[in-house]
């Protein structure tokens, strides 16, 4: 019997165990690299992740993780695309985003997903999803917020909680009228793999800061 | 090129030609289907995609939202609407190069799909226009890895294909090797008979002319050398003894005298039977001329180890036995000999020793004497014997000259040559007289180690044969010759003589072929060397060893000296000389039958005939008739 555990952690560790991540998320040559690109601000950034999400959450809750990244994230500073990478449409890594310490809301969506994915939350329970915002202005903005369903198969809005930029307080959906409309919802990396998803993970895997 | 390697370039080519075509169109083929099948799939996604934006048509926040999902959750290079009203136009575009491809394929598969667009209405309002152009990065992807494979494939069977045709082609062709081989032997004056007749028709009928021809030349030699073999001992043989006659000793003398050899010189005996008339009355004639037999093959047995010595009856009661490299203590054992030995034939034949009696003249001569000289000092050496009462044996020995130099002066001499090399080149034309272009230049060497210091080759050659160093010597003159630049023998052939020591020394052998090995290839002339008949007969198998050699590096060979001393000419056929190098004297006094018959066998076999010592105008004439024309000697000065 004891044999039969041993061959299973094996395949466990040799199968599974590296399909469902990519490595530590956050390393020392990381830290290091991050440092020599974009100096010590970004390189204490990531020792915070490391220490204050990564480490420090570990045993807690999954709603407590999810409003502690979801705070620690939304601290950084709202740019557009057009602004930092002098296009209309970039996914940043996490590790572009923290390091150039700016982003916009879909950069923000990407950094907490791979973080909330690394401390154990479900990834398919984590959707990008395109909605439109109205702001307190009136005006409706097209928007990207991470919805977290908090039951497999959700009933109603109550079992949808929102991690959105904007508004900063991970609230469920039916708490955010300023959500008027859901375009669409899709999977993180354990969905289809879409043009600018596959580029996405293959600039995630080799740390593209 | 040989015939194997342009067929294999030929067929080689045609595979090359037809897998380049299949995969070509195999590739182009799929690219087509590739572009195809995105265009359809684009057809389809701006249908779903229309029926979406008319949806989002009441707000432009919602249709940003709608085309930007689109847009991430697929494979597009660009959606782009323009609305009627134009406050809403958005578009989303990918103008990253293509991944994992290189930029020489993009170019060269240069994938044109033009937007796909289409009309987005709601009821009856017209809204705007969509174009949707999708992701060609994956047609490219796939065509490239699809190239891959197809390279590496056409390496594989290209592999397999050049493999399968090598063998089936060896297969094919080996009869044909074979036949190749036979031709090369035929060229090289071998005569090759292919025992195993090939199965492919036209090589059959190749293998069996070839046969046929190499069957009826080799008839026409063996025809050639039977005649000469009859010529010879009617012309140069005594019909009793079987010895040679005057005529052929006449001839050979000179040859002999400069003969190469330890002993500076040699030795001639003249041998006189008294008493013959009584031997006829006693024994009868033809008993007589068995007693006569007896006599001449006792010479033949005393003398056996000599190789190059003349044994000939010059009259009824005379015999000559020139023996060069015999010193005068050896001469004087073999004339010892001769005595018992017929002392034992008269006892034999019951004969009273007082009235048949022999007398032995010796006369131990120099290389430098000259023919009437020698002949003059025997003869008077055999007046002595037959003079002296008491001793029927005397020997007139030619005192050495008292300036002469001593063993181990000659010793410092060549050993000093050889390693500050004084050796000096001299080279000598062979002419053809009829073309007057030069046939090939002959190699020989003198001393040149300063002022006191000259020696020509046959001051030196005696001594240093004594002195065992006639290989060591040869061997700097040939680096001399073949590492040195020497511009009069640039385009034109060098032969060399080579001295009998250096060919029975095996060391010398190896240096020579190193030196080939080394140098062969990068000679700007052509060269040839020669041996003397006479050692060419006594030591073929050595000789042989010498030729293939030579073969190997092509480089010439000959035969000099040829006196047409032995009686069968297959030793010929062996060593397959390019030429044959014969006194002119011996030449111009063979008969038109003896010389028709040598020609037979020299022709059989490839062989020119080159003549030596030509003096004049006049010998060169009849040398023409003779129908031979090249030429070497004193004649060649007024030739140039």
């Amino acid at each position: 019997m004891n044999f039969l555990k041993v061959m299973y952690l094996i395949l466990l560790l040799l199968f599974i165990f590296p399909s469902q991540s990519f490595g530590e998320l956050i390393t020392d040559k990381l830290i290091v690299d991050a440092n020599a690109k974009y100096k010590m601000f970004a390189k204490n950034r990531f020792e915070a992740i490391r220490k204050e999400l990564l480490n420090g959450l570990k045993d807690k809750t999954d709603i407590e993780k999810l409003e502690a990244v979801n705070d620690w994230y939304n601290f950084m500073q709202y740019k557009s695309d057009q602004q930092v990478y002098g296009m209309s449409d970039y996914w940043a890594t996490l590790y572009e985003f923290v390091g150039k310490g700016m982003g916009d809301c879909e950069d923000y969506t990407i950094a907490k997903y791979y973080t909330l994915k690394e401390l154990g939350i479900d990834p398919n329970r984590m959707k990008f999803t395109y909605v439109v915002y109205k702001s307190r202005s009136g005006q409706n903005i097209s928007h990207m917020v991470l919805a977290y369903l908090k039951v497999p198969r959700p009933k109603s809005k109550e079992d949808i909680l929102i991690l959105g930029n904007i508004n900063q307080r991970v609230l469920p959906a039916s708490r955010r009228p300023d959500i008027v409309k859901v375009v669409k919802m899709i999977n993180g990396d354990t969905g289809a793999q879409s043009k600018k998803w596959k580029q996405l993970d293959f600039d995630m895997k080799r740390k593209k800061l | 090129m040989t015939l194997f390697k342009q067929m294999a370039l030929a067929i080689s080519l045609i595979i090359v030609l037809l897998l380049a075509t299949v995969m070509g169109i195999n590739y182009q083929s799929a690219k087509k289907d590739m572009i195809q099948s995105l265009y359809e799939t684009t057809v389809n996604n701006i249908s779903t995609l229309t029926t979406k934006l008319a949806e989002a048509s009441s707000d432009s926040a919602i249709l940003v939202s709608t085309i930007d999902a689109e847009f991430d959750s697929g494979y597009y290079k660009m959606i782009d609407f323009k609305s009627n009203d134009g406050k809403s136009d958005y578009m989303q575009i990918d103008n990253k190069p293509v991944k994992d491809v290189p930029l020489w394929f993009v170019n060269f598969t240069a994938i044109d799909l033009p937007p796909v667009s289409a009309d987005v209405s709601s009821g009856w309002d017209m809204i705007g226009v969509v174009s949707v152009a999708s992701d060609t990065g994956v047609v490219y992807r796939a065509l490239y890895k699809m190239f891959i494979k197809l390279s590496y494939l056409f390496v594989v069977f290209l592999g397999i294909a050049l493999l399968i045709l090598y063998a089936l082609l060896h297969f094919i062709l080996k009869p044909l090797y074979r036949v190749q081989s036979q031709a090369e032997a035929i060229l090289r004056n071998e005569f090759i008979i292919q025992e195993k007749v090939p199965f492919t028709t036209e090589f059959k009928d190749v293998v069996k002319g070839m046969n046929a021809m190499v069957t009826k030349v080799e008839e026409i030699f063996r025809k050639g050398n039977e005649a000469a073999q009859r010529n010879k001992e009617l012309l140069y043989n005594d019909p009793t003894t079987k010895l040679f006659n005057r005529r052929y000793l006449m001839l050979k003398l000179p040859d002999l005298i400069k003969l190469e050899n330890k002993a500076n010189g040699g030795t001639i005996m003249f041998i006189a039977l008294s008493g013959a008339e009584v031997l006829n009355q006693a024994l009868g004639r033809r008993k007589a001329d068995d007693m006569f037999l007896e006599i001449a093959n006792g010479f033949n047995e005393i003398t056996q180890k000599f190789n190059d010595k003349v044994l000939a009856r010059v009259n009824g009661t005379e015999f000559t036995l020139m023996l060069p490299d015999c010193e005068s203590d050896e001469a004087s054992d073999i004339a010892r000999r001769i005595n018992r030995r017929f002392d034992k034939l008269i006892k034999e034949h019951n004969l009273n020793p007082e009235d048949i009696t022999i007398s032995i003249g010796l006369y131990k001569y120099k290389p430098a004497v000259s023919i009437p000289d020698l002949l003059t000092r025997a003869d008077n050496a055999l007046s002595h014997a037959k003079a002296d009462d008491m001793d029927n044996t005397y020997l007139y020995e030619e005192k050495d000259d008292e300036h002469a130099l001593g063993k181990e002066q000659w010793r410092e001499i060549i050993e000093e040559s050889i390693s500050n090399n004084y050796f000096s080149l001299k080279f000598w034309p062979t002419f053809n007289a009829k073309t007057k272009q030069i046939n090939h230049k002959v190699m020989t060497f003198t001393i040149d180690g300063g002022t006191d210091k000259k020696y020509f080759y046959g001051d030196f050659i005696a001594p240093a044969i004594n002195l065992g160093l006639v290989s060591k010597m040869y061997i700097v003159a040939l680096k001399d010759l073949i590492t040195e630049r020497h511009e009069e023998l640039d385009g034109s052939t060098c032969s060399i003589r080579l001295s009998n020591e250096f060919i029975k020394d095996a060391k010398a052998y190896n240096e020579l072929s190193s030196l080939f090995e080394k140098y062969a290839k990068t000679l700007k002339f052509k060269l040839s060397f020669e041996v003397s008949d006479s050692f060419a007969i006594h030591n073929t198998l050595a000789v042989k060893e010498y030729v293939n050699l030579f073969l190997r590096y092509g480089i010439g060979f000959g035969i000099n000296s040829f006196t047409g001393e032995s009686s069968d000419f297959t030793y010929l056929k062996q060593l397959t000389p390019t030429f044959l190098k014969a006194d002119c004297a011996f030449l111009l006094d063979q008969s038109q039958d003896s010389m028709g018959a040598l020609q037979v066998v020299t022709d059989s076999l490839g062989i020119e005939i080159i003549a030596t010592f030509v003096k004049n105008e006049e010998e060169l004439n009849k040398l023409f008739a003779m129908h031979i024309n090249s030429v070497q000697g004193p004649v060649t000065d007024s030739i140039s």
